[in-house]
């Protein structure tokens, strides 16, 4: 989903993340959040990319959005 | 132009900065994330293919700047786990007063990552010495035909190698390059080369993924996504030249 919004001058600051899902299936993501990025990867698991970029350093209210799993070491993004 | 005075120059911008985004995103560099982004209204640019066209071309997008405000929030995600805090647009040196006040509010610990169009003046680049760790500099167009045909710019080509090779003396540089359709050999090319001959161990992230939003359907070529083809086309270039790809 291609967000198209129009910034207004007052609009607050608030998270965003853009899909844009391709026919083929294809799935593009600009200003991924560490919890969207949890959502993709569990919809594909063996994309790397996306597996890559998976954090456990979110906050309490994301987590609660996250698979237990999620929360584990193994999970932990390494250091590059 | 003096836009104290309120004359407005081509980014249109005003006296004062707006952040339209300030969020812990992962879809950076891999050694970059998570960083806290933020995100400033107003670019200098005109690319078609603007991901946030919406915002970037409207300096008035977004809430007005409290550089205290939105330290306080880089600190708190850093403090929950953020490796950098990274000022972005836009296009972030039309701000530089702002985010240089956003650079003096965060502690000396904090790594720093200035996301640019590496266009930028030389008085510009001069104000940000030794502000920033990491300089993320997007080398957008092998040339300047492209670069006035899709951004609408002049003398692209100069101004951005002068700047890459100023940043590269003075912080950690990382090129990127979107990949996009129809301009691997126009584009990536010649921008592949350059950096081999110029920087060889230079990081270098090519982007993939190009997004056919904003006006880039004014342009034939960037009415969709970039091809296999192209894709292919490009990482064979950047294996020819032996670059420092990065994820």
């Amino acid at each position: 989903m291609n967000s198209k919004k129009v910034m207004s001058a007052k609009q607050q600051v608030e998270l965003t993340t853009e899909l844009l899902i391709m026919p083929d299936g294809k799935v593009l993501a600009h200003n991924l959040t560490p919890a969207m990025a949890a959502v993709l990867s569990e919809l594909n698991p063996t994309d790397e990319a996306i597996k890559q970029r998976i954090i456990t350093h979110v906050g309490s209210e994301t987590k609660k959005l996250l698979p237990e799993h999620w929360h584990s070491p193994a999970h932990k993004i390494s250091d590059q | 132009m003096n836009r104290l005075a309120g004359e407005l120059g081509l980014c249109r911008a005003g006296a004062e900065a707006r952040v339209f985004s300030a969020q812990v995103e992962v879809s950076d560099e891999l050694e970059l994330i998570p960083t806290f982004a933020i995100a400033l209204s107003g670019c200098d640019l005109r690319c078609s293919f603007c991901i946030t066209g919406a915002s970037s071309w409207n300096p008035r997008a977004g809430e007005i700047l409290d550089a205290t405000a939105f330290a306080a929030k880089a600190e708190a995600a850093l403090a929950g786990g953020a490796r950098t805090v990274m000022i972005l647009g836009g296009e972030p040196t039309i701000h530089l007063p702002a985010a240089l006040e956003i650079v003096a509010a965060l502690p000396d610990t904090a790594k720093l990552v200035w996301k640019t169009n590496a266009h930028g003046s030389a008085q510009a680049r001069e104000l940000l010495d030794g502000m920033f760790d990491v300089w993320l500099a997007d080398y957008k167009f092998g040339n300047d035909s492209c670069a006035q045909r899709l951004a609408g710019i002049p003398d692209y080509t100069n101004t951005v190698q002068e700047n890459l090779r100023w940043a590269s003396q003075q912080s950690d540089l990382i090129v990127r390059h979107l990949v996009m359709p129809g301009h691997i050999d126009c584009c990536w090319k010649p921008v592949a080369v350059w950096l081999a001959n110029e920087f060889p161990q230079i990081k270098v992230n090519l982007r993939s993924g190009f997004w056919p939003g904003w006006k880039s359907a004014k342009h034939a070529e960037l009415r969709g996504t970039t091809s296999q083809l192209d894709s292919d086309r490009a990482w064979e270039i950047a294996r020819e030249h032996e670059l420092h790809l990065i994820e």
